[in-house]
This record gives C-alpha cells, sequence and structure tokens, in this order.
C-alpha cells in the first residue's frame, strides 16, 4: 500500500481562519473586478486605451473592433487556399492527391485528367476538378505540406467568408485558382518543385 | 523434402527451385525486380543479390574490394554475392539475404543505380503506392539522392498500343514485358534496345502492342513505367480495397482482385489472382477490362413496362403477372451465380411445379488458346448443374414455345441472349414476362417485369468454370441502387407469391444447395494470394 | 381636472405609480444584462457589447442632440433678456451665481468629452481640436475647471460691501449671459461637428441590450417534440410573475402630503413643509409612495417568490430532457432550502422595527439609525439567501452550465428564454430594493429630513437647511433608485468574483450554516431588544448618539467613496509595459505595425 504511487505532491491549501472565513477573500475579489472595471471603463471613456497590438500584452483593455480594426497576421498565417499557377496560366497542381490523402478533414475532392497536348510532357497529369469544401475544412495546413509540387497553397491571408448556403463554401478550381497571395502573386515560391523541371535534350525528343 | 536455410530459417523446396522460388513459395520476400514466377529468369535488375555461406570445410569465395571508410579507401574483402533468382537450391544450402550486411550494402548500392535517373515523378505515377521502387527504397535505400546533374531525359507518354502508354525515363529495363509477350501472349513485339542509363523498351517496327494480353505488360512492370490507359489517372491506389472475386468474361474464370474504392463505392480495375491451376498468374485484355460491367448498362430500379418504377409496385405487378400462371417457363443465367440459379430453381420445382429450363447468356466467341474460353459466360456449367435432371433448352425453343402458345409466362433470370429483335418481341407477347436483370438486355427489354439484380461485383457467388471447378467469389461494393442479388429477388417473389421458401439468408440458401447432390459440387476454398 | 382626479385619485395615484415602478424595473432588466456584460468584458480586460449599430442620418443626431441645448440657451437667454431691466439684483445674484458655476461645469466638461473623442478617434477638424488631442495631460482641463469654478466663488463669496452691488450686478448679468452662450456654443458647435452623412450611432454599446432583445423576438421558438407543451409554456410565465408582482411593496419614497379642498385631495397644493417623519400636518392628505401599502407587508413578498420555485421546476420537468430535470430540482430544492432562511433571517427586523410593511420598517430607520446597523448579521444572511433564492453566482448550479449545459431552461429559445432572464434580472432588482429597504435606509440619507437638511449630533445642531416638501421627496425617490442601481451593480460584481459552490455545498450551507446562524440571530435580536427596552433613559440617548455616529459612518464612508473615485478617474495611465511574446518584441523594435500587414 502505497509504495506503487508515483508523483508530484500538490500542497493542499492552507485552511487557516482567513480562508475559511471566506468573507475576507470575497471582499478581497470584489476589490480585484470593481478595481479592474471601473479602471478599464475609465480608459475607455478617457481614450486611454492601449494600442491593440503594441500593447497587446499589457494591462487594460486591447479588444480589436474587427471589421473596422484588424490585427496584423503572422506571415505563415494560413488562410483560405489558393491553387499556384504555372507561367502558361494552367495549374501547377499534377492531380496526384496527395492533398486529399493527407486532409482529415476530408475536404478536398479531384478528378485528375491528361493533357491532351504533346509539349505538355513530364507533367501530363492535370486536375479537371479541384473542389475543397472550405466548411469541413479545419486549416490544418496538412495539404500544403503533403504537396510535391508546392501547387496548394494557404498564404492568401484570408479568412473563409461567410456566406448563406453551404454550396458556397464549395470553393472549385478556377475560384481556388483565382486567388492570389496578399502581393498579388499567383506564381509558385518554390518553382524548383515542378516535376517539369530541367529539359529534354533535343536528341531525346520525340 | 531437402531443405535450403535461408536466414537461419529452414525452407522446403522442389526439385530445379531456385532460391527466389523456394523463399516465394514459403512467402519470403527476397528483393526483386526483373524475377516473375510466371516468366523466364533475366537476371538483370541484381537487386536479389544473397549471400551463400560455402558447404561445410571450404573457403568462402571472396572478393578483394577497396572500401570508402570515410577518410581513404582502405584495401578489403567482401563475399561474392550471387543472384538469388539464379541460383538453383542444394539440400542444406544456407544463404543470407536480409540478415547480411553485405547483401543490405548491395541492395541500397543497386537501389541508388536503379533510381539515378528517375524522375521522382511519384505524382503523377499511376504505379505510386504499388511500386516497387518506392517500397525497396523505403526498405533497403533510405539514402539522400548525390547525383545533382540533370538526370538522362528519355521519351516519356509514349503510347505502345490502343492500351498501354510507355514512359523511357521511369523504365528500369528489367524485360519482364519483353519476356512477357514473348513467353506468355507469344507475340514477342516488345524489345530493349540501347545500353546502360539509355536504354529502354520499345514496340517492333509497324507494330502496335495489340494483342489480348497487353494489360498483363502493365501488370508485370515493377514500375511505373507502361502504365494502362485505362486505369490512367483515374484512381490513386491507396485508396482502393481489393475483393477477391472471379473474372465474369468468360468460362475460364480467372481468379481475379477487383479493386474499388470504398469511398465512392466505384469499381476500377481487375487484377489477376495467382491461381496455379486456372489462370496462373494472367489475365486476357478482355477479363481484365471487364470490371466495368459493374457499373456499366446496369439496372439499378425495378421497372414495369419498360418504366422505372418503385420496387414495391413491381413487385405487386410481378404477383399479378405471375399469380395462376397457365404454363411457365424459368429462364436461367450462366451469368448469374449459381445461387441465384439455384433458388430460381427451387421455386420452380418446389413450389410452382414449373418444369421447363431454358438458359440464357452471352453468345459465344473465339478461343484464344491461352486463357479465353469459347464460351463468354461465367457460369454456364453452375446453371446447367443446379437444373441437375431437367437440363435447360436453349432459348429459341422458349421463343418458339411462346409463339406458339405453350408458355403463357416467364420468369426470367440474367440479361443477355442471343435473341435479335422478332424475337424479343415474341417474348414479350407471352401473358406475363418476370426477369431479374442486373443489365441492360433483351432479356429485361422483353420483359414486363424487369426487377433489378445485382451483378458479381456486389455479391457473393460461386461461379463453376468450364473445367467444372467451382469459385467464390467475393462482393466488392454495395448493391446499386435498389438493386439485390438475385436469389433474394426470387426469395421475395416467393414471398410475394405466399410461399415460405429456406432462402432467408445465404448461408441457408447455401446449406440447401449443398443438400442438393446434384447441384453440391463443394465450392473449392479460394486459394490465398501467395505473398509476391 | 381636480374633480376628475379627486374622484379616481387612488386608480390614478396607483396606476402612476406602477408605471414608474415598471418603468424602473422592466428598463433596469436590459440595463442590468448590458451591465453585466460590460462588467464581465471590462474585468477580463474587454470591451465587451459594443458592436450594435443603428445608422442615423446626421442630421437626426443634429438635431436630437443640439436642439436641447439650443433651446435651454435660447430659453435662459429669453430669461436673461425678460429679467433683466426688472430685476432686482438681490434676488439675481444667487441665480446667477449658480449659472455661472453650470455656465463653467458645461465649458469644461464638453471640453474633457471633446478631448476624449479627439484623443480616441484622432481625427481634429480644426486647430483647437488638434490642440486638445497633442496636448500632454488632459487632465489639466479638469484641473482648469475647478479653478475656474474655485475663482468663481471665492469672487461671489469675497465681495465687500464696497463692490457688492456691482458683483451682484455682474452676476446677475453675466451668469445668465454666459450660461445661455454655452449653451448656445455647445449646440452650435454640435450642430458643426456632427457629420451631415450617416451617422453609426453605438451608444457606447447599449444598443446591444436592444439588439439582443430584437434576436430573441425574432428567433425560433422550438418546444421539444415531447415537451408537455402547456406546462412547458407556462413555467417561465410563472417564473416571471413573481418576480414582476414583488415589486407592488417596495416603497420608493417618502409620502407626500397634499392639502385638501373641502375635504377632498388637491393635487395642486403640495404642503411645503411637513411636520414630522412619516406623517402629513393636519388637514393633509398622504399619498404614500408604495403601489400597496399591504398590512402583512414582506410577508407577501415571500409568499409571491416561493411560486417562483415551481416556474423553475416545472419548466426544468416539462421540458424532457434529463439535464433540464436536473436543473429543475435542484432549482426546487435550493429555492425551498433557502426560503426558510431567508424568512427566518427577517424576524430579528421585524422585532427591531416592530412591523412587517415596509413603510414603517423605513421610517424607522429615518427615525433611528439603518438597518444594517442594528442587523449586520441578518443583513449578511438575508444577502445570500436573496442570491441563493436568484440563482445566481455562487448559487447558480440549477443551470451550472458545466454539468448540466443550462439546467432547467436548456430546452427554451425565443422570448421564453428571455422571459426566464428577464425574470432573473428583475429578481435581482426586486432583492436589490428589498436589501435597500430593508437593511439600507430605503429613500432615507442620513440627516435628510422631510423638509430640511439636518445634521445634529444628539443635541448639537451643526447644520441647518431648509428645503421644500417636495424637493426632500424627490429627492429621497432619487436617492432610492440610486441605492437600487448600486446594490445591482454590486451584485453584478459579486457574480463576477465567486465561483460557483458544488451543489452539495450549497445544500450543507443553507442548512447547517444560514438556518443555525439565523436562529441565533433571532435569539440575539430578541435579547438585545428586551435590554433595550428594559433599559433606562441614559440607554436610550446612548443608544441615540450611537445612532446619530451611524448617520456620520454612512456620510464618512460615501464621501470617501467619492474622493476615491474622483483620484481614480484622475490618475494617469500608468501601465507595467513588459513584451512577452517574440512578435511583440519584434514590434516593439520596430515601433511599430509593419508596413503591409496580411490582414483579413
Amino acid at each position: 500500500m502505497g509504495n506503487g504511487i508515483i508523483g508530484k505532491p500538490i500542497p493542499r491549501p492552507s485552511r487557516d481562519a482567513k480562508v475559511q472565513a471566506y468573507l475576507p477573500s470575497v471582499v478581497a475579489g470584489i476589490g480585484v473586478t470593481v478595481k479592474h472595471f471601473f479602471k478599464n471603463t475609465k480608459e475607455l471613456a478617457f481614450g486611454q486605451r492601449n494600442d491593440p497590438v503594441l500593447e497587446a500584452f499589457d494591462d487594460g483593455v486591447t479588444t480589436i473592433s474587427y471589421p473596422e480594426q484588424k490585427r496584423p497576421y503572422p506571415e505563415r498565417f494560413r488562410g483560405v487556399h489558393r491553387l499556384t499557377l504555372r507561367e502558361d496560366g494552367n495549374p501547377r497542381c499534377v492531380a496526384c492527391l496527395c492533398c486529399s490523402t493527407a486532409c482529415p478533414a476530408q475536404c478536398i475532392h479531384i478528378v485528375a485528367g491528361e493533357y491532351a497536348d504533346a509539349d505538355k510532357k513530364g507533367w501530363e497529369k492535370y486536375p479537371v476538378s479541384f473542389v475543397i469544401d472550405e466548411l469541413r475544412c479545419i486549416f490544418c495546413g496538412y495539404c500544403v505540406e503533403a504537396c510535391p509540387c508546392d501547387a496548394i497553397r494557404m498564404d492568401t491571408g484570408q479568412h473563409a467568408v461567410p456566406y448563406d448556403s453551404r454550396d458556397q463554401f464549395i470553393y472549385e478550381r478556377e475560384t481556388l485558382m483565382s486567388f492570389s497571395d496578399p502581393s498579388g502573386r499567383q506564381l509558385t515560391e518554390n518553382p524548383k518543385d515542378d516535376p517539369a523541371r530541367g529539359h529534354t535534350p533535343d536528341r531525346l525528343k520525340h | 523434402m531437402p531443405n535450403i536455410k535461408l536466414d537461419g530459417r529452414e525452407i522446403p523446396f522442389m526439385n530445379g527451385d531456385t532460391i527466389i522460388r523456394a523463399a516465394h513459395r514459403a512467402g519470403i520476400d527476397v528483393p526483386h525486380y526483373c524475377w516473375h514466377p510466371g516468366l523466364s529468369v533475366a537476371a538483370n535488375c541484381r537487386m536479389c543479390l544473397v549471400e551463400i555461406l560455402p558447404p561445410p570445410g571450404q573457403r568462402a569465395m571472396r572478393l578483394d574490394v577497396l572500401q570508402w571508410n570515410g577518410k581513404e579507401y582502405v584495401s578489403t574483402q567482401k563475399p561474392k554475392l550471387q543472384p538469388a533468382c539464379q541460383i538453383g537450391c542444394t539440400d542444406g544450402m544456407e544463404v543470407l539475404s536480409d540478415s547480411s550486411p553485405h547483401v543490405a550494402d548491395a541492395r541500397k548500392t543497386v537501389q541508388e543505380l536503379l533510381l539515378l535517373n528517375h524522375p521522382v515523378d511519384c505524382p503523377i505515377c499511376d504505379q505510386a503506392g504499388e511500386c516497387r521502387l518506392q517500397d525497396y527504397w523505403l526498405e533497403h535505400g533510405r539514402y539522400k539522392k548525390r547525383m545533382h546533374d540533370d538526370i538522362v531525359h528519355k521519351p516519356k507518354a509514349v503510347s505502345f498500343g490502343p492500351t498501354i502508354v510507355y514512359d523511357a525515363e521511369r523504365c528500369i529495363v528489367c524485360t519482364r514485358c519483353v519476356r512477357f509477350v514473348e513467353e506468355v501472349a507469344k507475340d514477342p513485339v516488345l524489345e530493349k534496345r540501347e545500353r546502360g542509363n539509355l536504354g529502354e523498351i520499345f514496340v517492333a517496327e509497324g507494330r502496335q502492342l495489340d494483342n489480348n494480353y497487353t494489360l498483363m505488360t502493365e501488370h508485370v512492370c515493377p514500375v511505373g513505367a507502361l502504365t494502362s490507359k485505362d486505369f490512367r489517372f483515374k484512381a490513386r491506389v491507396w485508396f482502393l480495397r481489393s475483393a477477391r472475386t472471379v473474372c465474369q468474361g468468360c468460362a475460364t474464370g480467372c481468379n481475379a482482385h477487383l479493386d474499388f474504392d470504398p469511398r465512392n463505392q466505384r469499381a476500377y480495375r481487375h487484377r489477376p489472382r495467382d491461381n496455379e491451376e486456372i489462370n496462373k498468374y494472367w489475365m486476357c485484355d478482355h477479363g481484365m477490362l471487364s470490371y466495368a460491367r459493374a457499373h456499366e448498362g446496369r439496372i439499378t430500379e425495378a421497372r414495369v413496362a419498360g418504366v422505372a418504377t418503385t420496387v414495391a409496385d413491381a413487385l405487386a405487378e410481378a404477383k399479378r403477372r405471375l399469380t395462376n400462371p397457365g404454363t411457365l417457363a424459368i429462364v436461367l443465367s450462366a451469368e448469374h451465380a449459381s445461387e441465384d440459379n439455384f433458388a430460381l430453381v427451387t421455386l420452380a420445382k418446389t413450389y410452382l411445379g414449373a418444369g421447363d429450363f431454358f438458359l440464357a447468356g452471352r453468345a459465344p466467341g473465339e478461343a484464344d488458346g491461352v486463357l479465353m474460353s469459347a464460351d463468354r459466360n461465367p457460369n454456364t456449367a453452375g446453371a446447367v448443374q443446379v437444373a441437375s435432371t431437367t437440363p435447360p433448352k436453349p432459348l429459341a425453343d422458349l421463343v418458339a414455345g411462346v409463339s406458339a402458345g405453350r408458355y403463357t409466362h416467364v420468369l426470367a433470370l440474367g440479361s443477355e441472349a442471343a435473341l435479335d429483335g422478332p424475337a424479343i418481341a415474341a417474348l414479350s407477347r407471352a401473358k406475363g414476362f418476370v426477369a431479374i436483370s442486373a443489365h441492360e438486355g433483351p432479356i429485361a427489354k422483353a420483359a414486363h417485369v424487369v426487377l433489378p439484380a445485382c451483378s458479381w461485383a456486389e455479391m457473393d457467388g460461386t461461379y463453376v468454370n468450364a473445367q467444372d471447378t467451382p469459385q467464390r467469389s467475393q462482393r466488392a461494393i454495395h448493391p446499386q441502387g435498389d438493386s439485390r442479388p438475385g436469389w433474394e429477388w426470387v426469395a421475395v417473389i416467393a414471398k410475394e407469391l405466399g410461399f415460405a421458401t429456406p432462402m432467408r439468408k445465404l448461408a441457408e440458401l447455401r446449406r440447401a444447395m449443398a443438400a442438393e447432390p446434384s447441384a453440391s459440387l463443394p465450392p473449392k476454398s479460394i486459394p490465398a494470394p501467395p505473398a509476391e | 381636472m381636480v374633480k376628475f382626479i379627486a374622484e379616481y385619485q387612488v386608480l390614478i395615484f396607483a396606476l402612476v405609480k406602477i408605471l414608474i415602478m415598471l418603468g424602473f424595473f422592466l428598463n433596469l432588466a436590459p440595463v442590468l444584462v448590458f451591465v453585466e456584460r460590460r462588467q464581465a468584458a471590462l474585468i477580463q480586460d474587454r470591451v465587451g457589447p459594443n458592436r450594435a449599430v443603428v445608422k442615423v442620418p446626421g442630421f437626426l443626431l443634429k438635431g436630437a442632440l443640439a436642439t436641447p441645448a439650443l433651446l435651454a440657451g435660447v430659453a435662459v437667454a429669453a430669461l436673461c433678456f425678460k429679467f433683466f431691466p426688472a430685476n432686482p439684483p438681490e434676488t439675481g445674484v444667487g441665480r446667477g451665481f449658480w449659472m455661472a458655476e453650470l455656465a463653467t461645469l458645461v465649458l469644461w466638461s464638453h471640453a474633457l468629452v471633446l478631448a476624449g473623442y479627439v484623443r480616441v478617434s484622432g481625427d481634429a477638424a480644426n486647430p483647437l481640436e488638434a490642440a486638445l488631442r497633442d496636448m500632454r495631460d488632459p487632465r489639466w482641463i479638469f484641473y482648469t475647471g475647478g479653478f475656474l469654478h474655485l475663482a468663481l466663488g471665492v469672487l461671489y463669496g469675497a465681495s465687500s460691501p464696497a463692490n457688492e452691488a456691482e458683483v451682484s450686478k455682474a452676476f446677475a448679468l453675466g451668469g445668465p449671459a454666459a450660461l445661455a452662450g454655452v449653451l448656445l456654443l455647445v449646440a452650435a458647435y454640435l450642430g458643426y461637428r456632427i457629420p451631415s452623412g450617416t451617422v453609426e450611432l453605438r451608444a457606447a454599446g447599449l444598443l446591444h441590450s436592444i439588439a439582443d432583445a430584437l434576436k430573441f423576438a425574432f428567433k425560433e421558438d422550438f418546444v421539444p417534440p415531447k415537451a408537455d407543451k402547456l406546462l412547458h409554456s407556462l413555467g417561465p410565465l410563472i417564473s416571471l410573475f413573481p418576480a414582476l408582482v414583488t415589486y407592488a411593496i417596495i416603497p420608493f419614497g417618502d409620502a407626500l402630503c397634499f392639502g385638501t379642498t373641502n375635504g377632498a385631495l388637491d393635487v395642486t397644493k403640495l404642503a411645503e413643509t411637513a411636520s414630522t417623519v412619516g406623517a402629513c400636518a393636519e388637514g393633509q392628505q398622504a399619498v404614500s409612495l408604495q403601489i400597496a401599502d399591504l398590512n402583512i407587508g414582506v410577508l407577501y413578498l415571500f409568499a409571491m417568490g416561493g411560486t417562483g420555485i415551481i416556474g423553475a421546476a416545472l419548466a426544468g420537468w416539462s421540458s424532457d430532457n434529463k439535464w433540464s430535470l436536473l436543473g429543475g430540482l435542484r432549482a426546487a430544492s435550493q429555492m425551498v432550502s433557502y426560503e426558510v432562511a431567508m424568512g427566518l433571517s427577517l424576524v430579528g427586523a421585524f422585532m427591531v422595527y416592530g412591523t412587517p410593511r415596509l413603510g414603517e420598517m423605513v421610517r424607522w430607520q429615518a427615525e433611528n439609525t439603518w438597518g444594517i446597523f442594528v442587523q449586520p448579521l441578518a443583513f449578511f444572511l438575508f444577502f445570500a439567501a436573496a442570491i441563493a433564492e436568484q440563482k445566481r453566482t455562487p448559487f447558480d448550479a440549477p443551470e451550472g452550465e458545466s454539468e448540466i449545459i443550462a439546467g432547467y431552461f436548456v430546452e427554451y429559445s425565443s422570448f421564453k428564454f428571455a422571459m426566464f432572464y428577464t425574470g432573473e434580472y428583475i429578481e435581482l432588482v426586486t432583492s436589490s430594493a428589498l436589501l435597500v429597504t430593508i437593511f439600507l435606509g430605503g429613500w432615507t440619507m442620513p440627516f435628510l429630513h422631510r423638509d430640511a437638511v439636518h445634521v445634529a449630533f444628539g443635541d448639537t445642531v451643526l447644520l441647518h437647511s431648509q428645503m421644500s416638501h417636495l424637493v426632500a421627496t424627490l429627492l429621497g425617490v432619487g436617492i432610492f433608485f440610486g441605492k437600487v442601481l448600486s446594490m445591482s451593480f454590486f451584485q453584478i460584481f459579486l457574480r463576477w468574483t465567486l465561483p460557483r459552490f458544488r451543489y452539495d455545498q450549497i445544500m450543507a450551507f443553507g442548512w447547517k450554516f444560514m438556518l443555525p446562524a439565523v436562529i441565533a440571530n433571532i435569539v440575539l435580536t430578541g435579547l438585545l431588544v428586551l435590554g433595550a427596552s428594559s433599559a433606562g433613559p441614559s440607554v436610550a440617548s446612548g443608544l441615540r448618539l450611537a445612532a446619530d455616529a451611524t448617520g456620520f459612518i454612512v456620510i464618512g464612508a460615501s464621501a470617501f467613496l467619492a474622493v476615491k473615485f474622483a483620484r481614480l478617474l484622475l490618475s494617469p495611465v500608468e501601465r507595467a509595459r513588459f513584451t512577452s511574446s517574440g512578435v511583440a518584441a519584434r514590434v516593439g523594435r520596430v515601433g511599430r505595425t509593419p508596413e503591409t500587414p496580411m490582414q483579413a
């Protein structure tokens, strides 16, 4: 008995008269709440509010009134997805389904197709349909991690927009391709991940 | 039986076995690319190198090598490794495969060489997920790529024929496909050209890869060099699950895997299932592509007079049509499983008192002498067996009988039949024609009431092939639409007509089938697929 | 008119009183909802509800804000113009002085508000605003205002007989003129500063309660399929009803004394003086400011409050939900338990006051001292029991979210839920009003009598200032509502401070502590009352002095709080600034937010 229990002993709260009497602690607690309330009320009324960004960690109210005020997001903020483009405007995506395999919410649906033109050799596969259900998406970013071609990114800096019907959350391929990163770029950041990188020697071209 | 010792484990072998074949039979995988149990030995991939210990009392064969120890080359020795696919077994032979560091080193090196000029375009490669290059890299490679030059570029997406696309960059020139077309398909249209890292497979001048076994070249290809145009880019293999089915293409009854996606309940392809007695390792193109019949031309809703309706309405109509039939003709189907046919025969003989059986099925084609039979129905033998004492007559007799008024009512199973337009019209002039059909076809066209039956992909069933071998086929996907297995429909009709039949469950039906001596060829158990 | 009033006076006065109380209580409920949310937010350093917006055309807002100021200014100017020539300086001086002070107050307070606005928004429309925005310490506006007040007072009070006439005249002229000028200036500035286009009006978030109420009204009213439809609908009604009827017996002011003509009450004759506390002079008729002065008094309140239990229990049972059933059971057992302690805690007060009538109780307190000083233990016990009766923190186990979602009203939505909610807040106000009436002197304030401010210690009169009976009574009404408001505020503070008791703790506290304590209080009070009544006159006068001393305590405490509050308002912002994360440190180094932030 007793020898099998291993753990950090946590001291019991002391039960002195002050604690047991309850009322002193209540008074002290009310003092804290009252002080906070009036101090913050005064600062709000007198325009002594904190800067919500610079002083976000200080005492005082730092609420951001969202649509009017906005918090700067970190660069790695995961927003709505976008499909990056190639130079010729086609999606970089090669429909390998790695993203939909990695997706824990199973919100990505892809139908693969094959380019008819001969010059697309090397990346002959492309998504005929690429659908993300932004309502199911949990914005974990696994799809971006899984993508071998840097074709899907979440760097749009946009939230999923609230809509009034569910089908509006179904983002089709064209919608996803129309997004850009905050600087307006629709191309990829990592051209080296192109499966068609390098060149085909003339000698071997069919 | 003589034994060899592989990594300390006793393995029996048969006379003439190579090490890799003995291991394969014992369920041990010696890594390999070019070796295939159904093909001749080429020994060109060098992946199956193993260390063979010298017989007791003899010196091992060792080679002088220079080994890089991180600073300089050191002169040392290592054993001479030998290909397991080439070396025959002798009793008491001791082989080290996974337990030898030299073998591990060799495998890693071979893997690196094979992948040296590989484009690593797994995202767009259909083989990804079942690719030997991926598997063995994970198992034996795990190195970082050391070559930073551009790879040797070779032709990509070359069409070899109507069914196959070739990618030379992914090819490791193991020549499995070359050997297959020569040895099994007996149509040597593929050959290898160039050497070293320029090597590639090509089709003979003026020819296409267009024999009846083209898809087998894709099947034997251990990497993604050959891909099937039918399956190309349709699905990723890691989403697919396999059901052990029997090919429905002909009476040979090739064992197959039906690969389907459980999420959307669609079948995507057939793969041959090894069965030494029936189809060995192969299937024909016709059979390989017959998986599509799981979805194509299906009847998934009940019909009355050709118009889709609810099951309840169709059953009511069927009951009205079949109550107090004058003379009832029963049509069995060579396409349906023995269970379906047996249920129908039981209902007809035991409850309805009908004794005239006819057999419907697909029209015969030509046998190709390799696998394909002339009879294009999977279960002709089974249907004939269950009818036993009253062998089914050809369908032409039924047409004549209905025209002549000898049969007023028809209860039919099946979809395909060798019936032309006038024959269909003649059949539909019967007073009542109730059909249980899985596919669109002449029978469904002629019938007044059509009940949607499950295809083979949606039900467990027994099929008896041309060699009278009963084989069981597993259910892959769920029944589509309102469809139910044929025997269930028979049981439902029996219930509608007021008969209590012992056909409530499949097990019950199979017990009844086993009790019927004429119909009870005990189905052979499905052989477990050998580990590749 | 007079005849009509005389005929239906009882009815009319009752209606007026009901309207006053209803207006106060019903409006206070949503206000308290807002207060509670705003408190919760500010205590947690958040802004809280302030998102509800009404888009008002600028001219409407201009009209609504500038017109009163304009009218007041014009009225003052007209008054000044009208009375100037004929107005003798003697009577005009006092008025003029106060007007000058008022003008000063309006000036600096508006300057302060304007400074606050431009400092928050940052956009200054003119150099004056820019100066206000950029001034280092806006407290100087207050200090300047205070200095001006003081200067005026000194100027007025320091007038020597030599220049008294000039000073008087200057004040008589300058006061109204200054006030009119300031008011007109305010009106003009409002007209100039409020934009003409659409203005998004937030009213500091007050609109949020209205938005919430609208939302409740338009939400789907869901009744669970297997609920008892009738009882499910009856539940909120039954729990709102007692909350609404209990305020009928709460007196919100002293009796008004009206004169009579022909023996009937005459509304136009309000007695200027009232004889003694609680009684009108001969020939006057009293109208008590209490909807119903029942002779059973506070017992009515317990009778009505007791029915609230049925509402909660019914709601919990009829919802066909195990959590609501648990909540209903908890509510029923808890309320029944605390009903006992609550009722018994007032027995001591009955003994001291000698009456169950609330009006009489307040009069006793006006004559002697506040109830809290004679029944301190009962005050705390009654307070605790009242909170438990309202099922509010720390006694809110019946709706304990962490265990049973929302307790007995889990299955209520739309306005039925709003009824529970409103009922809870009305109960809160009612209990505050009761506490104020029984223990905190009701409408009375120490030294404020029916017709005068009379500060005395024993027989020593320190200050005596006569005022009219009407003013004193209205002051009393204001004091009463002010006290109720403060008490409600305090209760809400309590809610944000205390964690919830466990259910067994609640029951144990109720039966094992509260009950013995109230019984002990009864015994003790009985002994003391007996002792005090049988003691000699020296003890009585000692008690008299002690009672006066409590008056000083109350006034002193109030003054202390007022000073503390003023100090808080005037304290500069001195935050302990620390940067605790990498981002903050980086932003702190750069000194600003990045140029092109990725903003959603």
